[in-house]
């Protein structure tokens, strides 16, 4: 299951980061790491990019990035 | 020597505002990552001997494997007395990564929790004494926005040698470092920070199902953006007008005096004509900018600026911008110098570049008072026509990002797209206010200054001919001679009169300078543009020609002089295309052919044009003189961008 895949109000853990070179330890510093829980609050108008939930604030990431985020 | 306190922290934690509280001087704050682009340095209020240094936010020290912050550059290189770690209180968990990377720093630290209000408000709980415990430095919740607690902290902090624990990871499971620390903040959070079980949906995620809605989201932009235009219309427009009076009735007033004292004719003209109105003028302008800048400035602080990012970015990365670029262009409403200095914050250089070309064209606050005028002149004081101008300029946003998108330098190299999106806030009177006071000083010193000058020089200029001061005979000045000279290159924009030019060239020292000029050189300004159309397409010009000199030194500082050049090319040729389209298509109407009909008609024509000029460059290469490759020849691929 990857995050682009997420119903919206879905949540669930991240398992690993594919293919984000230079995303990735960006990602990371913002917590988004693997075992975090993430929710997909909502779509933009043309859904793309997402607004999730992490940690407690929250993150805007395009469909690109959130379908090499692979979920539990 | 002094004693250096550095603020730092995450991006949107309060340290700018923590920074105004503590040094007494306003530094704009915005709702929105990256606002503090440099770091800035200011004296406590209270003990001048305190040196305060806010750096730019960060989410982490280094944020890759070989790339340092510029913040983290400055730490090692010139190590603070103390640095004061500000943390967002609502936000706990991953403001305190970077407290984690602090502690290998070996500075001595205290941690300020800034937001302590909202905590509260949120419902959790903040353990104070065992975060101190955790990190073993003094641990202080402050407001800063409130004022609350900010002297205590400086206290603290400016007696406080100890250093933070720098604690053995290794005990957690993680893979990397990162994956550790936060292990390690995981582990420890809950003694930190209590939060109910029972969540309540927030004012933020409540306003964010309507400001953010998939259907209605862009129409309630669109809408802000309409009232933002109409309340700075009208409600400055108003006071504006108020003030132009009351200095028409002053001028009117020492003319009549002076020329009962039987003072020249000259100065008369020159203090009645040039310095009287030049700052009547400038002044019956600020009202309206400043309606539109305390606007402007609820937007971003509010937050409101992220949201429309999510909600238009995937629209802007159509022509190869990003969500990022949209900051700037929003922030170049208010001022384009702010908005091309609030490109830095966008990663791609390509994107970054294309960013600063193209955000000028966004109305700034000094064009908005050129547009206002116009549509009072022209079209009976319609907020629409001056609102079109908004969208015009996103339009052609639009229109030269997809065809800049076509170079190579102009291509985007993705460097993604992550953004927090802050909770809303309330913004506080007093930043509005102090936003308000900067523009009013810097508008007085930087507008009014250039506009006198224009205006004096412009006089000058109008009064002086081959014959010597030629009074209100304007047509023998040299004034007439040079915009006459130049009215040909606009005659094909439709307002190919000396009085046009000569507004035009006064643009470039400062937009608002272009009315004012208009205004002294013109008896009737309806003689100057024949119709309203010539008038919407003037107005379409100075929207998109190159901005005032103090925008254009930015461009030129942040560009560097060959893309600096480029820049200048690439704006004026587009005013000069959009502007004719406009007037072309306004002729067309006139002559009752119908406006889909005309638009039809001029878009053949610009293709035609546009593709006879490929044609013509590609039968014939342009540097070997008999190589039939055209444009695939080997030489000119390497000499094109």
């Amino acid at each position: 299951m990857l995050l682009s895949n997420f119903k919206i109000g879905q949540s669930g853990k991240v398992k690993e980061l594919n293919n984000l070179p230079v995303l990735k330890s960006r990602l990371n510093h913002l917590g988004v790491i693997e075992g975090v829980k993430v929710t997909l609050v909502r779509k933009a108008p043309l859904g793309d990019p997402f607004q999730i939930k992490v940690r407690d604030f929250y993150l805007a990431i395009r469909k690109d990035e959130a379908s090499k985020i692979v979920m539990e | 020597m002094n004693d250096i306190i550095a603020l730092v922290g995450n991006p949107n934690c309060g340290k700018t505002t923590l920074f105004n509280a503590l040094t007494g001087t306003y530094q704009k704050v915005g709702n929105w990552t990256g606002v503090t682009v440099e770091k800035k340095e200011g004296e406590y209020k209270k003990n001048k001997r305190i040196k305060i240094v806010d750096l730019p936010g960060l989410y982490a020290l280094k944020t890759g494997a070989n790339d340092e912050t510029a913040a983290y550059k400055y730490l090692i290189k010139t190590p603070p007395k103390v640095i004061i770690n500000v943390v967002d209180g609502t936000n706990l968990e991953r403001n305190l990564y970077l407290t984690t990377e602090l502690t290998t720093l070996k500075i001595p630290m205290v941690i300020a929790v800034n937001m302590c209000d909202q905590i509260e408000k949120k419902g959790d709980k903040l353990n104070d004494k065992e975060l101190s415990k955790l990190f073993g430095v003094p641990v202080i919740p402050v407001s800063a926005l409130k004022n609350f607690n900010v002297d205590e902290l400086i206290n603290v902090a400016i007696n406080n040698e100890k250093k933070p624990f720098l604690h053995n990871l290794n005990d957690y499971k993680g893979k990397t470092t990162v994956n550790k620390r936060y292990d390690f903040i995981e582990k420890n959070i809950k003694n930190i920070i209590n939060k109910p079980t029972i969540k309540m949906q927030t004012f933020t995620e409540k306003a964010d199902n309507v400001l953010m809605h998939r259907v209605w989201g862009i129409p309630i932009f669109f809408a802000v953006m309409v009232l933002v235009y109409f309340l700075s219309i009208n409600i400055g427009g108003l006071i504006g007008k108020k003030i132009s009076y009351a200095f028409e009735v002053f001028s009117k007033t020492v003319e009549i005096k002076l020329i009962g004292a039987g003072v020249s004719e000259w100065i008369i003209s020159l203090l009645c004509n040039a310095v009287i109105s030049s700052i009547g003028g400038v002044t019956s302008f600020l009202p309206q900018i400043l309606v539109l800048f305390a606007l402007m400035a609820i937007i971003e602080e509010s937050g409101y600026a992220a949201r429309v990012a999510f909600l238009l970015d995937r629209f802007f990365r159509s022509f190869g911008l990003g969500g990022k670029s949209l900051l700037p262009m929003i922030v170049s409403c208010g001022c384009t110098v702010t908005g091309i200095m609030a490109t830095r914050t966008i990663e791609g250089e390509n994107e970054r570049r294309m960013t600063v070309f193209l955000s000028p064209f966004m109305p700034c606050g000094a064009k908005t008072a050129v547009f206002a005028w116009f549509s009072t002149v022209f079209f009976s004081g319609s907020a629409l026509i001056a609102a079109s101008m908004y969208f015009l300029g996103i339009l052609c946003v639009g229109i030269f990002g997809i065809i800049l998108k076509r170079f190579n330098a102009f291509k985007s190299n993705n460097g993604g797209f992550l953004m927090e999106i802050p909770p809303l806030r309330f913004p506080s009177g007093k930043d509005v206010l102090f936003v308000l006071i900067e523009k009013v000083k810097e508008f007085t010193t930087k507008a009014g200054l250039i506009v006198f000058a224009v205006s004096v020089f412009l006089w000058l200029l109008m009064s002086v001919g081959v014959s010597g001061y030629v009074g209100s005979d304007i047509e023998k000045s040299f004034l007439f001679v040079i915009g006459n000279a130049l009215k040909y290159l606009f005659y094909p924009l439709g307002f190919g009169s000396w009085q046009a030019s000569v507004a035009i060239i006064s643009g470039f020292f400062a937009k608002e300078a272009v009315v004012e000029t208009l205004s002294l050189i013109s008896q009737d300004v309806h003689t100057v543009f024949n119709s309203a159309y010539s008038a919407y397409a003037f107005m379409a010009f100075i929207l998109l020609s190159p901005p005032c000199i103090a925008s254009l030194a930015t461009a030129h500082a942040e560009l560097g002089k060959k893309w600096f050049l480029g820049m200048l090319l690439f704006q004026t040729l587009s005013a000069y295309i959009v502007s004719f389209v406009i007037n072309s298509i306004g002729f067309l109407i006139e002559r009752r052919l119908g406006l889909l009909l005309s638009v039809l008609i001029v878009i053949i024509i610009m293709l035609s044009v546009f593709y006879a000029i490929k044609y013509l460059k590609k039968s014939k290469c342009r540097l070997c003189k008999n190589c039939k490759k055209g444009e695939k020849c080997q030489r000119v691929k390497r000499f094109t961008i």
